[in-house]
């Protein structure tokens, strides 16, 4: 990881609001190098601090804006968007950022932020029980970019895949460096899951460094998915996948043809049938700690898609597997 | 600050409704605004691909192009009280 992050924080005060909660300011310079965006995630969904050091340690907190800016647009489609920009507006070199609560697991932020670091802001995706859903004939559930500490537990899944979507069906963890900021998928739980005719739950990461997604000089080369546990699922029915060019994390290759996913990021030719699978919980990418445990296969296709576990060890770290 | 809870339970969102959104919550969180602690979908169900929403980062509960789901956008406690 690039060590250009120990002058990120210049220090904190504490701030108490009307109902005395603990508010620890950091104060942020505005630099590519680091992935915080002052704005796109300001909006509906809140934003969230992240620290990420080491393969495993990660902090965060939500965001209290203090003062924003607004800003109004769309697309050529006629959606619109706002956006919120914090600190005091644009050109500044520096701005800071209330957080709710003193960052867990280190109640002196100075300490923890100091070089090696990496830290961004993002949406403010946490917390979030999806529990006992039943979802059919769909494509995916996913946790796209910030995700952290959510449970996803005790859902039914069936078909829920087609030949757009062939290899994103079924229920996803992503992290990664996504629309120009750190996005990391941290201490996630998916917890008996049955995921049928589908294809299974992935942990993934959409690339291995924010410079491979177009941050250039930022080049955090650490696991964006981090602590996930995915334990009791229950895998079954028949799953074909079909490649296809507008899907960019496919099955492909040699790996495809032994049942395994390749790493995130492949590409394949279209209308590519594969053989039936039972489907699979695996990881693929930069991640670290994955606790993967107690996989059933239920009526599966015979053959070798139907081993149910892939862990690819080569970018994988700190991943324990009982199938 | 405040803090709230949402939940949504015991719904069907299928393929032919007009949004699986709860709300467009365009509110950033600061001090007069709560901050959404908990949330829970929790015994519903999801029939077909979802309808594309519009920009996906702004929604509640949003899907992508091809009818995925993206579980948990949250929404302003404004709009959405439970």
């Amino acid at each position: 990881m690039a060590g250009a992050y120990k002058d990120a924080y210049r220090g904190t005060t504490l701030k108490s609001t009307s109902n005395s909660t603990s508010v620890t300011r950091l104060y942020l310079p505005v630099d590519p190098r680091i992935g915080l965006l002052r704005s796109d995630w300001t909006t509906a969904v809140g934003t969230q601090f992240v620290a990420m050091n080491g393969s495993l340690g990660g902090m965060e907190a939500v965001v209290v804006a203090q003062g924003t800016t607004t800003r109004k647009g769309g697309d050529s489609a006629g959606r619109t968007s706002e956006t919120r920009e914090l600190g005091s507006g644009s050109g500044s070199s520096s701005f800071y950022v209330d957080l709710d609560r003193l960052l867990p697991e280190c109640p002196h932020p100075a300490e923890a932020l100091g070089g090696g670091t990496a830290i961004g802001l993002g949406p403010n995706r946490r917390t979030l029980q999806f529990v006992g859903n039943t979802i059919t004939r769909g494509t995916v559930v996913q946790l796209y970019g910030m995700a952290v500490r959510n449970s996803v537990s005790q859902n039914d899944g069936h078909h829920m895949s087609d030949d757009f979507h062939a290899g994103h069906g079924g229920f996803i963890d992503w992290g990664e460096c996504y629309d120009g900021g750190l996005q990391p998928s941290m201490y996630n739980e998916f917890e008996g899951n049955s995921v049928l005719n589908s294809n299974g739950i992935r942990v993934a990461t959409g690339g291995t460094s924010c410079s491979s997604r177009g941050r250039k000089g930022f080049d955090v080369d650490a696991p964006f998915v981090r602590g996930v546990v995915v334990r009791n699922t229950t895998l079954g029915g028949a799953v074909v996948p079909v490649l296809n060019r507008a899907n960019k994390n496919l099955l492909a290759g040699d790996a495809a043809s032994r049942g395994h996913p390749t790493r995130s990021g492949n590409r394949a030719e279209p209308s590519i049938m594969l053989p039936p699978t039972c489907g699979w919980v695996n990881a693929t990418g930069a991640t670290s700690g994955i606790v993967i445990e107690h996989v059933s296969l239920g009526d599966c296709p015979s053959g070798p898609g139907a081993t149910g576990v892939y862990v690819d060890r080569s970018e994988v770290t700190n991943a324990v597997v009982r199938p | 600050m405040d803090t709230c809870r949402l939940a949504v339970e015991e719904c069907v969102f299928t393929s032919t409704a007009p949004n699986v959104s709860l709300g467009n919550g365009a509110a950033t969180y600061n001090a007069s605004r709560p901050i959404l602690r908990k949330l829970f979908i929790g015994r519903n169900t999801f029939i077909g691909e979802l309808p594309t929403r519009s920009v996906a980062r702004h929604e509640t509960f949003t899907t992508d192009a091809g009818g995925g789901f993206f579980a948990g956008f949250v929404t302003s406690c404004e709009q959405v009280q439970v």
